[in-house]
């Protein structure tokens, strides 16, 4: 079936876009970069990490809506970018590096992580809410990957990738609001599942929660994704 | 009434220091020491961490020789790993360790000490600093700085950054030295090595100015620990360790790394959070040591490089042969160090396995790992125990400083009973050269007290019941 056409204006531009499409991807397409954490083009989208909050005119509405998970209508007004936004935008972010232990100097995804790229480009300089310093195992039981919850931000993009394109199924979020926090086979290790390094879910973890084991500073600083050029959009897996 | 002069913070050293001075009924020094008074615990919270984060981890310690620390953790990961580091990796290393070297000893001596020895101890605290060395000698505080950046650079050519570099990891380096790295160093290092001779004229004609006061000052008997290869010449980046006593005679000589439990053990004092390695041969406190510049002089039978050589040979003779005891002599052999460091370098940088590209090997791991190097300050000690996931069970980190504690205890007291008499003024000059002292072995508290930022001075007097009577306090 052939897409209906319509248009919809980003930031009082005008914008062709693709009925029932989201406003991440219209916008993407026309190439305004909105920041993303959660949203990866090979996952579904579930608006988890509230980076891509845009404004929409002409709702009523004095909220700011998710563009990932937002489908377009024909003259849709949308603002991706004002004081406002940002502002939202940052707090979000610090309440993100407040809540676990993101310790970007000694991290092994320094220099190839989405949150710092997402921060840097942010210009996220500090973080005025005290930090919480939750302790947090790893679980480094898997020959090739380690799972360390310290840096997890949950975004999801693991049980997400694990069940619609690994189609194994292996995360999961468990717990409610600051106590979630991502399992493995409930309450499992790592090295006791089929996961694998190749695994879309082990390749497009944003931050340092799941990394390759082996890889660890191998790239120089300085020649590292993000050392040069600001974040784009999602890392895509090898 | 006996009294009690405390020295807080102590200034010019990174990191938080105290001195106390107990003085007795008769206003004579009972006993002074220097008190470690923070704690930052990294060996407690790397617990469980994965251990190929530690070359990256450690080295946030301190911003003065973070490279020691990399380098020593990379080794230690090797060391898990049961690595062959390949030829090209282990250069690119040593060469990263002597810039560290250069850059470190350059900061210590020139930023931090010059201005006690060419402005004098007594002289104006408000010019006696780096700032009043630059008013004093515009020319040497630049070659100054310009021998600490070239070691800079020479750390970031091989390990990516100035500070913190990422370049060390387990089983070897990420990445060689490129061409325009090696012309640029090859262009320069001639000249440093040059400014290198300098630094180390003016501290020998210094010493030959004030020969009393180099033999006289904090000058005390310890045992001394350093790395040697196995005719016995310096190494500063791995060898096998050596311990002499005062008089020179060896407690062990040609230990491996691995085994140095053998031959150190710990002591523990209730007014200090940081311990008192000695020799175990020898026991608490007589076993007591000293590790650093001067203490690998005096360990050593030579050193290779020709240049820093006949400096060394110069060093010999003043003791005949025998440990050179005043720690002022500290940054004689620091300088000439420095200079050794820069002929290092040169070497290096003629060798093409700098550019090689085969630089990581990794065997199988293993469950416990030590790597030791010769950090500027001295003998660095890490020793991991991993479980079979490769998490950090157990972190033993024995730090130059803190084997330099008892030689700093000792200068203290030996600089206050020296200086501080009964019905005598006690003057900010008295003070100053109790800093010295500390300073002839450390700018840099941190690693070892796990301290940051930078301090005033303040001198309490306390009497016997512990009441202050009498407060100095200098910002």
């Amino acid at each position: 079936m052939k897409k209906e056409k319509i248009t919809i204006t980003v930031d009082g531009k005008e914008v062709a876009a693709y009925a029932g499409e989201t406003i991440l991807d219209a916008a993407k397409r026309a190439g305004i970069y909105i920041p993303t954490l959660c949203h990866h083009p090979l996952l579904s989208n579930t608006g988890a990490c509230r980076m891509c909050v845009v404004k929409i005119e002409g709702t009523g509405r004095q909220n700011l809506n998710s563009s990932c998970t937002t489908p377009v209508n024909d003259g849709m007004v949308v603002t991706t970018e004002s004081p406002e936004i940002k502002k939202m935008r940052r707090l979000n972010l610090e309440l993100i590096f407040s809540e676990r232990n993101h310790q970007c100097p000694f991290c092994e995804k320094s220099g190839n992580c989405e949150l710092q790229a997402v921060a840097y480009r942010l210009g996220m300089d500090y973080v005025r809410f005290p930090f919480l310093w939750p302790k947090k195992e790893v679980d480094a039981s898997h020959p090739d990957i380690i799972h360390d919850a310290n840096r997890c931000m949950l975004c999801g993009r693991c049980v997400r990738s694990s069940e619609e394109v690994d189609k194994k199924g292996v995360f999961a979020i468990k717990g409610r609001g600051i106590d979630s926090d991502v399992t493995v086979n409930i309450d499992g290790r790592l090295g006791d599942t089929e996961v694998t390094k190749d695994d879309v879910a082990i390749q497009i973890c944003p931050t340092g929660s799941l990394c390759e084991k082996g890889l660890a500073y191998s790239e120089r600083y300085g020649e590292r994704r993000f050392d040069m050029k600001p974040i784009e959009g999602p890392v895509e897996p090898k | 009434m006996s009294k009690k002069i405390e020295i807080n913070p102590v200034t010019r050293v990174e990191g938080h220091g105290k001195v106390t001075i107990h003085l007795d009924d008769n206003g004579a020094v009972e006993d002074a020491r220097l008190h470690i008074v923070e704690f930052r615990g990294f060996e407690k919270f790397v617990q469980g961490r994965p251990f190929w984060e530690m070359p990256t981890l450690s080295q946030r310690m301190c911003g003065i020789c973070p490279v020691s620390h990399h380098l020593a953790a990379a080794k230690t990961c090797d060391a898990l790993f049961s690595s062959k580091v390949p030829a090209g990796a282990d250069k690119i290393r040593r060469m990263m360790h002597n810039g560290q070297v250069l850059q470190s000893h350059a900061l210590h001596f020139f930023h931090l000490c010059a201005a006690d020895f060419l402005l004098g101890f007594d002289s104006d605290p408000a010019q006696r600093n780096v700032i009043g060395l630059i008013n004093a000698d515009p020319e040497l505080a630049l070659k100054a700085v310009r021998l600490r950046k070239f070691g800079q650079e020479v750390i970031q050519f091989t390990g990516g950054k100035k500070i913190h570099p990422t370049g060390a990891i387990a089983g070897g380096v990420n990445a060689p030295v490129t061409d325009e790295a090696r012309k640029y160093m090859r262009e320069n290092v001639d000249q440093i090595i040059q400014w290198g001779i300098d630094g180390v004229e003016i501290c020998l004609n210094y010493y030959k100015e004030n020969v009393d006061l180099f033999n006289t000052f904090a000058s005390f008997d310890t045992g001394y620990m350093g790395s040697v290869n196995e005719e016995g010449e310096l190494q500063l980046y791995d060898g096998k360790l050596r311990g002499i006593d005062a008089n020179g005679q060896i407690v062990f000589d040609q230990l491996p790394y691995e085994n140095y439990l053998d031959e150190i053990n710990e002591a523990v004092e209730d007014w200090s959070y940081m311990k008192f390695p000695f020799f175990k041969k020898l026991g608490y406190p007589e076993g007591s040591y000293r590790v650093g510049p001067l203490a690998r002089f005096n360990i050593a039978d030579s050193i290779s490089t020709p240049e820093a050589g006949k400096y060394f040979d110069i060093f010999k003779e003043i003791a005949n042969g025998k440990p050179v005891k005043g720690s002022l002599f500290y940054h004689f052999a620091r300088l000439v160090e420095m200079l050794h460091a820069t002929e290092l370098i040169k070497e290096g940088l003629e060798d093409d396995d700098i550019q090689s590209t085969d630089l990581i090997h990794k065997g199988k791991m293993i469950n416990e790992g030590v790597g030791i190097i010769e950090a500027p300050r001295g003998t660095l000690i890490h020793h991991y125990k991993v479980d079979d996931d490769g998490l950090l069970e157990r972190c033993n980190l024995i730090v130059a400083t803190t084997q330099n504690n008892v030689g700093m205890n000792s200068a203290v007291s030996t600089i206050a009973k020296s200086f501080i008499q009964p019905g005598k003024e006690i003057t900010e000059g008295i003070l100053n050269r109790i800093e010295v002292g500390i300073r002839c072995y450390d700018p840099c508290l941190s690693c070892a007290t796990h301290a940051v930022g930078q301090m005033p001075l303040s001198v309490d007097i306390v009497d016997k019941q512990g009441n202050v009577v009498k407060q100095l306090v200098r910002d």
